[in-house]
């Protein structure tokens, strides 16, 4: 019984690193097709890779580059964006969607952004969600440990010393925790979305027969703030708000 | 001042290597004459030789010679005298057989150096009737004769009939006569058309010269020599050259004494002359021209020199483009050179050293290209390249020289700016906007969704290490308190104990016992401290109760009043003097820092 379940243990561990070999030729494969310029190839093996259920920033940044040179700008501008979410200060990546935004036809203003919250998210991308959570545990172990000295040594200064310090871990711990659950929300419960129908106009109700508000073409990024059955409700960047179809979005 | 003297110099030196290079030592004598008939041979030298070796004279009769003369003229131009000399020598010959003779080269040495002259070819004509004389000429009428057409002609000669497009033709216009010509009138010239035509020089003066044509004697004369260059293939007929020509007739008049007197008289007689056309075939050049090919025919080679090589940027540069040789040089178009376009370029200057000869068209053409750098960096000029058709070799060659690399460095910024008013930054150059190029190196793939965060693990760490310190805290508490158990009850005692010796104190003080009073105090306070710290009877002292002491109490004070309490019951204990007040404020004292010390040591 023991043996069995070390067998399993094994097996669970050496499995994926199997299949992870092979998601890295198929990223290798999906190279060289970029390379050779049969990029539908290249789109298709990247794809796939995604699909497997990996990813990396990298991925989803060549895959942009592969839809771009393959004419579907929308799409890559998809892959792009969610690229920078994963690496937010990655320079290549930046260039590339700042290239791919040249063809998106909507040009919205954006509004500016509060400096504190500017500020905030600037901070928070510093960081990725699992550095972040990293150090939330050591804080937290750490806080604790000096607890245990405040509790259990008897001299005055150390105890006082171990006491404000554990309660600085303390705060660091779960300031870092939400900032962990921040970024995890940013990067994979984000609201994001990408008009993907090449020309949609925003009703003013989530209702085929709403009022018409404005139009919007593909490539332009929007909110979604709300949704109610197939209809999402969208904020622009410029602070207009409409309702459309599901099927006219791509989520990041 | 140095370059005036190194020019003075210059020319003093190339005045008298001129000078003393100009020797000259040539030989004349008439190309054609008769048998029996007597004429000059001539041999000129323009300076005085230390000797002079005269040729053998073999074939012919020498009547007197060598008679030597002499002419000196002396020259001041502008305060600047010349002198100049020439001495001949002169044979009278006769000619005595028929043939060519040639007679070979005389010899003079000037200055130590031997100069030779060309040998002389005369061919002597035989067995004909005299050469018609004016004297000669019957004078039967007054009337001018019709002059015999074998007598005066004129003609245009080629010396190929058949040439390539673009080869040179040298057409010579000659007068023949046996005539004594007086002068020319109005000539008509061909116009040449479909050649592109160049004189070569000629003496103005035309010099007639003897010629054998089919055994007869003519005097010739040049009058015109044309390069000719056809421009269009096939056939190209030269036009009749017309010339008017003035004979000198004798006049037969009724004889008189004057007659014989003052000897006979002349009248010029006027004659239109006309060449007969000239046809010329032109071929085409042949077909496989090569790309650089524009038109060069002959036999040329080129060069090519750059004045610099290492330059500053703004700085001329000039590229000097030579094509050397003879053809239709003047035709030549300057070739096309791929520059590097941050150089500013000009029209190329050109020069042409160019002579007309019998050889064609020879000398140089050169195209100096003025070049200015811009910008500082490593640029590469091209080879030239060049091709001609060589009509002797009857095929086409392709020249090209050798490249150039040309290191440009930053020149002058000052001077930059002040000699290139308008240059300005320039811009980069965008040729085109595309996308990076993909991340292909390895990276890291992830599982999407999969954080730390969020995950069993990730909690899991939380709550163990809050369940292990809430472990260690119970643990420890309970280990402590089972250690403890009898220090505890002792430090709960303690405050008894020292209360009921303190009691004990008291009534020692109400019954005035002096040294049972202190020593009862004493005991109350190191057993309360003993019980109260945990130390034993016999580690207690004064330095340890305090160190002990005030790790366990922040208040110095305390601590203080604590030990000056034990102090002075130490001290009044076997003093004499001590009297009941100060054991009752003695005793007070005591109550209150127990009763204080109870209250921090819990």
């Amino acid at each position: 019984m023991k043996r069995l379940t070390g067998i399993i243990l094994l097996l669970s561990l050496i499995l994926p690193l199997i299949q992870a070999q092979d998601l890295y030729d198929l990223i290798v494969e999906g190279n060289d097709h970029y390379i050779n310029g049969d990029f539908e190839s290249a789109i298709e093996k990247y794809n796939a890779v995604l699909d497997s259920g990996y990813q990396a920033p990298e991925l989803h940044y060549n895959l942009g580059n592969a839809y771009f040179k393959s004419h579907k700008i929308t799409m890559a501008l998809v892959e792009y964006e969610r690229a920078l979410l994963l690496e937010p200060y990655d320079e290549e990546i930046q260039h590339n969607l700042n290239l791919a935004h040249q063809y998106v036809v909507d040009n919205i203003e954006e509004l500016p952004e509060l400096l504190f919250k500017k500020w905030f998210k600037a901070f928070i991308t510093i960081l990725k969600v699992d550095q972040w959570a990293c150090i939330s545990m050591l804080t937290f172990v750490l806080s604790l440990g000096l607890l245990l000295i405040y509790l259990f040594i008897r001299r005055i200064n150390l105890r006082k010393l171990s006491f404000w310090l554990a309660l600085g871990f303390l705060v660091i711990s779960i300031t870092t925790f939400l900032f962990s659950y921040e970024q995890k929300r940013n990067v994979y419960n984000n609201n994001w979305a990408i008009i993907f129908s090449p020309s949609v106009t925003i009703k003013g109700s989530p209702d085929s027969g709403g009022t018409d508000l404005f139009q919007l073409h593909e490539g332009t990024k929007v909110e979604i703030i709300d949704q109610l059955g197939e209809w999402r409700e969208i904020k622009l960047s410029d602070g207009n708000i409409g309702w459309l179809r599901n099927e006219d979005l791509i989520k990041l | 001042m140095k370059l005036i003297n190194i020019i003075l110099h210059f020319l003093f030196i190339t005045c008298f290597t001129a000078a003393a290079q100009d020797v000259t030592f040539t030989a004349d004598a008439p190309r054609v004459i008769e048998v029996g008939e007597q004429f000059r041979l001539t041999f000129t030298l323009n300076a005085r030789p230390s000797s002079f070796t005269p040729p053998d004279i073999t074939n012919f009769y020498v009547l007197s010679g060598p008679n030597q003369s002499t002419s000196t003229s002396f020259q001041i131009i502008n305060g600047k005298s010349s002198q100049s000399i020439t001495i001949s020598y002169t044979y009278y010959l006769q000619a005595t057989t028929q043939g060519t003779f040639t007679i070979g080269p005389a010899t003079a040495v000037v200055d130590r150096k031997e100069y030779t002259t060309d040998p002389v070819t005369v061919e002597v004509v035989g067995g004909q009737k005299p050469s018609p004389t004016p004297q000669d000429q019957p004078a039967q009428s007054t009337q001018p004769q019709e002059l015999p057409d074998e007598d005066l002609f004129v003609r245009v000669i080629t010396d190929k009939k058949s040439v390539y497009q673009g080869e040179h033709i040298i057409a010579t216009l000659k007068i023949y006569t046996r005539l004594a010509i007086t002068g020319f009138g109005s000539n008509e010239m061909p116009d040449f058309s479909g050649f592109w035509s160049q004189d070569i020089e000629t003496p103005t003066q035309i010099n007639l010269q003897r010629e054998n044509v089919n055994g007869v004697i003519y005097n010739t004369g040049v009058i015109r020599k044309v390069l000719l260059f056809p421009q269009k293939s096939g056939e190209i007929i030269i036009e009749p050259f017309k010339l008017e020509t003035y004979v000198r007739q004798q006049v037969s008049t009724p004889r008189s004494i004057f007659d014989d007197f003052f000897g006979p008289s002349y009248t010029n007689v006027s004659k239109m002359l006309e060449s007969d056309p000239v046809k010329i075939i032109v071929k085409p050049l042949p077909s496989g021209q090569p790309a650089t090919f524009s038109g060069a025919v002959g036999s040329m080679h080129i060069n090519a020199s750059v004045d610099k090589a290492n330059v500053k940027t703004n700085d001329a540069v000039t590229l000097k483009f030579t094509v050397r040789g003879n053809g239709n040089l003047k035709l030549v178009e300057s070739p096309k050179i791929d520059f590097p376009p941050d150089f500013d370029t000009f029209d190329p200057k050109v020069t042409t050293n160019i002579s007309n000869t019998l050889n064609g068209q020879t000398g140089s053409k050169t195209f100096e290209y003025l070049l200015i750098p811009r910008h500082p960096g490593n640029y590469r000029i091209p080879p030239v390249m060049f091709s001609y058709f060589d009509p002797a070799k009857n095929d086409y060659y392709s020249l090209q020289t050798g490249e150039f690399m040309m290191a440009v460095e930053k020149g002058e910024e000052e001077e930059a700016v002040s000699v290139v008013s308008g240059l300005s930054k320039e811009d980069l150059k965008i040729l085109g906007s595309d996308i990076l190029f993909i991340k292909s190196g390895h990276f890291k793939l992830f599982r999407t969704g999969k954080t730390l965060f969020g995950s069993p693990a990730f909690y899991l760490v939380y709550a163990s290490s809050l369940l292990l310190f809430i472990f260690i805290v119970l643990f420890r508490r309970a280990h402590i308190r089972k250690q403890q158990n009898i220090e505890l009850l002792k430090n709960r005692k303690a405050s008894k104990v020292a209360r009921k010796k303190l009691r004990q104190a008291s009534q020692y003080l109400k019954q005035n016992l002096k040294e049972e009073f202190y020593e009862a105090l004493l005991k109350a306070f190191w057993g309360y401290l003993g019980d109260k710290l945990n130390i034993t009877a016999s580690a207690l002292s004064r330095d340890t109760a305090s160190r002990n002491l005030s790790s366990y109490i922040d208040d110095a004070d305390l601590i203080n009043r604590f030990i000056r309490v034990i102090d002075d019951c130490e001290m009044a204990r076997y003093s004499p003097q001590s009297g009941t007040e100060q054991m009752d404020t003695l005793y007070s004292e005591a109550m209150k820092v127990i009763t204080k010390m109870e209250h921090n040591l819990r």
